[in-house]
């Protein structure tokens, strides 16, 4: 069994939630000191991906990123069938599961911790790394995990933007699908068993570490 | 001098009023400030640290301006030299009670103040706990010294001793009197108590739905009102209403606590002239 798709996976994986955790920090702190009566907005925004079908992100991505797409006129970059690509496209269709436990771990804190904080003489940034952020340190581990184990189940948007290229853009969820293709149904079953154990795992982890 | 002259909208037990306060406190001086809840008291309070924005009104302490509306100047909380020792404590939970303090002081290191802080409100024994770990009262004395800690030029304390017993209420009132004659800060006092504001208070402010009622010395004022406290244990709760057993009988009040059980303790309105 090859099990370069799993490494493959598991290197998006971290990637992509390494990229969404430095991200999604400053987005947190400016939706919740500075958005106002627009909060609203960038909350349904980050929020889109969840509802939006994985193959229409991954078609607007693959329009932008395509060799001759706006992103590569602007940058150079190609990032079509690049497993650069695949973490842009992990990091936009995961936002919500990174962003959203973070600010609402946030939001419901008592606001006398944060007006405490200023009355010590803390501006906005320091109340937010040295008091909001580690109230909520639970939440930042769980939003994580669940970031990470998101995007190694990933399927539309990756083969929308990825294709299938062994060693590059072939994660496991597409070699899952390559594999039933090709009618291998013995190696498709084993690589889904591996997926379902891992998610089962993720999730038993999260729960249990709230239960505790 | 702590310059204060606000207009700002605000609800009131439902129905809608401004908090429109003028006064003045001299540095060393304290101003309690007494009234019905929702009155308005801790909106004061907040408006002077800044953390609530009033719509009209200036806000001075000596020559620096803390807010005018009318020249759209607002200083945010953070630059303000306050200590606000709030009415749920607002400890930090992942902090002990040393590192809250610290906090404070933060980037400077000043361990020999904190430790002195927390002898003065007796929590040596508890220093390196956790918030959730502390009583109430335990809580409500670590607060009370982490708004002391930096020597603000105004402090806002509401109603700091109200978890604390008799005895250790006295002892607590000692430790802010002497700190007060010690540093002189202006200081705004909520409380409920016409004793805490008869031995801190050089002035007592009535406030009611937002307004001034009354303004004067806690002698005059509280000589003037007939309404004490009487001591006595939840023995009914209805919706809308308790039974309570005092020294003096039984009362039915008209109301029940946000918080509160049968058996708990609590304090019954007692007019002097008219009785229960």
């Amino acid at each position: 069994m090859n099990f370069s798709p799993f490494f493959l996976s598991a290197e998006l994986g971290l990637i992509t939630t390494i990229v969404l955790f430095v991200m999604v920090i400053p987005m947190v702190y400016g939706i919740h000191f500075f958005s106002g009566k627009w909060a609203p907005i960038w909350k349904a925004l980050a929020s889109l991906p969840l509802i939006l079908p994985p193959t229409v992100l991954g078609y607007y991505l693959l329009i932008a990123l395509r060799p001759d797409g706006w992103v590569a006129q602007l940058t150079g970059l190609e990032l079509a069938f690049s497993f650069e690509g695949l973490v842009v496209g992990s990091a936009l269709y995961s936002l919500p599961f990174m962003l959203t436990p973070i600010l609402t771990a946030i939001e419901n804190l008592p606001d006398s911790y944060e007006e405490a904080a200023f009355t010590l003489g803390k501006n906005r940034w320091q109340t937010y790394t040295r008091v909001l952020l580690p109230c909520v340190k639970p939440s930042l581990l769980a939003a994580s995990v669940l970031t990470f184990a998101h995007t190694i189940g990933e399927f539309g948007v990756i083969l929308m933007i990825g294709g299938n290229i062994p060693d590059e853009t072939r994660v496991a969820s597409i070699a899952i699908y390559h594999e039933v293709e090709a009618l291998h149904y013995a190696t498709a079953d084993r690589y889904a068993l591996i997926l379902l154990g891992f998610s089962l795992v993720v999730l038993l982890g999260v729960y249990g570490k709230r239960l505790n | 001098m702590l310059s204060l002259s606000i207009n700002h909208p605000l609800q009131f037990a439902g129905s809608k009023g401004a908090l429109t306060v003028k006064m003045t406190i001299r540095p060393g001086e304290t101003l309690a400030i007494m009234g019905p809840s929702g009155a308005g008291k801790t909106s004061l309070l907040r408006a002077v640290a800044g953390l609530l924005k009033p719509r009209e009104g200036q806000v001075t302490w000596q020559d620096e301006t803390w807010l005018d509306t009318s020249q759209k100047r607002f200083l945010p909380p953070y630059k303000r030299s306050v200590g606000f020792a709030f009415q749920d404590y607002a400890l930090f939970p992942h902090l002990t009670i040393r590192e809250n303090l610290r906090f404070a002081l933060a980037p400077i290191r000043e361990d020999a103040k904190v430790d002195e802080l927390i002898t003065l409100v007796q929590l040596t024994d508890f220093a390196d706990q956790k918030p959730a770990h502390l009583s109430g009262g335990q809580q409500q004395r670590a607060a009370l010294a982490r708004a002391l800690i930096r020597k603000p030029n105004v402090l806002l304390l509401d109603e700091p001793f109200s978890a604390l017993d008799g005895v250790l209420r006295h002892k607590m009132q000692t430790v802010l009197r002497d700190y007060l004659k010690r540093f002189q800060p202006a200081m705004l006092l909520v409380s409920h108590d016409p004793k805490e504001v008869a031995r801190l208070a050089d002035g007592l402010m009535i406030m009611e739905n937002g307004k001034m009622r009354q303004m004067g010395t806690p002698g005059e004022l509280l000589a003037q009102d007939p309404i004490e406290k009487l001591s006595g244990k939840i023995i009914e709760l209805g919706e809308n209403s308790m039974v309570v057993l005092t020294d003096l009988g039984v009362v039915r009040l008209p109301f029940r606590p946000s918080r509160g059980e049968v058996g708990d303790e609590m304090e019954v309105p007692f007019d002097l002239e008219k009785g229960l």
